[in-house]
């Protein structure tokens, strides 16, 4: 962790989390394994929560730790069972729970079992959210689990999962247009500023966020990878959540999130890419 | 088929068990028994016994192939793309072949139906795996495959892709001898062709439905198939699309004043077809608009995208609601670019 904003909880962990997004994407799952989803089936899905992938990741994540599930879990997940674009597939986590500073979620990781990479974002979260809710769109590159792990200030872990399944189809050749304006960020308060309780907040990066795993379709040569890495939003000069986050995330990557928020307040979000690009972005609250 | 080569008759896939376990035997044994084998691999898929409708004549030496509606399964087969092909005096060219290297051996058997004069060319209209990989029938002929070259280049960068999955989907029997190829010849924009003694018009106006959209006018007739542009009864899909070509491409298709048109899916139809495809995509884009303007999270589109008027075409339920997404996910781009 750089910034500390945040405690960092990774002391004892058997991996730290900046060496398990870089290095998960070796997980024998690596290589141009990233194309179109199948059409139709199979239809033998089961909804169960376990899968080798995750077996594995969180021996490395979170080794013997229990982790709570179903009725006990404090996060739950909303997936569509049927995603109907496998680029771009929303995801939307809610907290059972209020972010105060006796207990919140401190940690939560976002995982697509069958992704290339499958840690999609691990983000440090502040109490002044108020609701550690969050929405973002995700590729699911083969019918398989998206999963939240939530780890509260308490220590206690919780998760929640969803088998999703993509659409048919082939995949769409990468949209290659406005090149020069990777990197603008835009904050919206998609339903105006609450007054009484926390407000729903978007923050969206213009960038192609590609994988490496694509080819041009013009020069079919491989796109190298080029994607988002960091996410930091802060309100009036505070953290409220900083978001590690990898190629699981589509293109023109978005965070949907919640903050307790006033008139006069200031947003600003911190945005690098692997390429070393540095953004910002800023809102005022009218 | 005389263009098969002919093979000996103790291959042939009726083979009396025992002397199978020989052959297997001496097959491990003796390299010419490998060449025998893919001989025997050709004879099978003449034998092809898997839903093929006729050819169906739509003007003197004009005919089409109906695909088969629905997703691709184990009872289409994948046969869901249209096929067709033009006889002219000096031959016959193809307009796509299908989804596998049988599906192609099928629509050749339908040409020798009609005509015994030579195939001279396959055209790919767009680069879809239904109208694609049938080009391997075509190819162990020696009959040369055209395309447009951004259809190549969107091909080869991923309908590797699209195999693997057909293969997986279909299994290994129905997409044998079945591969990715690069075309004979790339086109680059409109021309005309002479090559079968009948004047036929390639059109092309750039990136619309998919970025080498290629149609095909019988001067004749007046009849054009239209490849990726049109889908009648069946939702169009946006995914490779850039929507204002789409668009200028389908009034440019209307001034030809087509007198029949052959959609990539779906029945044949008059210019109707072409207002259908315009109709949806006005719709499409006018409620897409309305849903971003009022905020709505990309979770809530696909329901929210309900066009009632068109649930009854085929795809609705995968075709629709992606392309939902997808617009949806483009005119945000747009806003977050302003």
């Amino acid at each position: 962790m750089s910034s500390d904003a945040f405690s960092s909880s990774t002391h004892g962990r058997p991996m730290s989390r900046r060496m398990a997004l870089a290095g998960l994407g070796a997980l024998g799952l690596s290589g141009p394994a990233v194309r179109a989803a199948p059409g139709g089936l199979p239809s033998n899905v089961g909804h169960a929560d376990s899968s080798p992938q995750w077996e594995e990741l969180r021996a490395k994540l979170w080794g013997r730790e229990p982790i709570a599930a179903g009725e006990a879990s404090k996060v739950q997940l909303i997936v569509p069972l049927r995603a109907a674009f496998g680029a771009s597939v929303p995801v939307k986590v809610l907290s059972k729970l209020p972010q105060t500073e006796a207990l919140h979620v401190k940690r939560m990781t976002l995982l697509v079992d069958k992704n290339p990479a499958p840690i999609a974002a691990v983000l440090d979260m502040s109490p002044r959210m108020g609701q550690a809710d969050l929405e973002t769109r995700l590729r699911v590159d083969e019918y398989g689990h998206v999963r939240v792990v939530s780890e509260l200030s308490d220590g206690s872990l919780h998760m929640d999962s969803r088998y999703c399944k993509v659409s048919g189809g082939c995949s769409a050749p990468p949209n290659r247009d406005q090149l020069h304006n990777i990197g603008k960020t835009v904050f919206r308060l998609p339903e105006g500023l609450k007054a009484d309780g926390p407000t729903p907040a978007e923050v969206s990066v213009v960038h192609p966020n590609d994988t490496g795993f694509e080819l041009n379709h013009i020069t079919v040569m491989y796109i190298p990878p080029h994607y988002v890495r960091l996410i930091k939003v802060s309100y009036d000069g505070e953290a409220l959540f900083n978001a590690e986050v990898g190629f699981s995330l589509s293109e023109n990557p978005s965070l949907r999130f919640k903050l307790m928020a006033r008139p006069g307040g200031r947003l600003n979000a911190e945005v690098e890419d692997t390429k070393e690009g540095r953004f910002r972005g800023q809102l005022a609250l009218a | 088929m005389p263009a098969l080569p002919q093979h000996p008759a103790s291959l042939r896939p009726t083979v009396h068990p025992d002397r199978r376990r020989l052959l297997a035997l001496l097959g491990g044994l003796a390299l010419p028994m490998l060449a025998q084998a893919a001989r025997t691999e050709i004879e099978v898929l003449s034998l092809d016994p898997l839903p093929q409708p006729p050819a169906q004549a739509l003007a003197d030496g004009v005919y089409w192939v109906p695909g088969l509606p629905g997703e691709v399964d184990g009872r289409n087969v994948g046969r869901n793309g249209n096929t067709g092909f033009i006889v002219g005096p000096q031959g016959v060219v193809a307009i796509d072949a299908g989804v596998s290297r049988r599906h192609g051996e099928a629509l050749l058997a339908n040409i020798e139906r009609v005509t015994d004069r030579p195939v001279k060319l396959l055209l790919i209209t767009h680069a879809r795996q239904e109208f694609l990989f049938g080009a391997a029938a075509f190819r162990a002929r020696g009959i040369p495959v055209a395309m447009q070259r951004a259809t190549a280049g969107l091909m080869t960068s991923r309908c590797e892709g699209c195999l693997d999955t057909l293969r997986g989907l279909l299994g290994e029997a129905h997409m044998a001898g079945t591969e990715m190829f690069k075309p004979d010849q790339l086109l680059d924009g409109p021309s005309a062709l002479g090559l079968i003694g009948r004047p036929l018009r390639l059109l092309s106006w750039g990136h619309s439905s998919g970025p080498g959209d290629l149609a095909v006018l019988d001067e004749a007739s007046g009849v054009v198939f239209t490849g990726g542009l049109c889908d009648r009864l069946r939702v169009p899909d946006l995914q490779d699309s850039r929507l204002q070509g789409w668009r200028d491409a389908l009034a440019a298709l209307r001034a030809l004043q087509p007198r029949q048109v052959v959609p990539g899916h779906g029945p044949v139809g008059d210019v109707g077809v072409i207002d259908g495809v315009e109709d949806y995509l006005r719709a499409l884009e006018q409620r897409l608009g309305q849903l971003l303007d009022a905020g709505v999270p990309l979770s809530e589109v696909a329901e929210r995208a309900e066009l009632g008027a068109y649930a009854g075409w085929d795809q609705y339920e995968v075709i629709h609601r992606r392309n939902a997404a997808l617009l949806f996910l483009r005119l945000e781009h747009a806003q977050l670019l302003r």
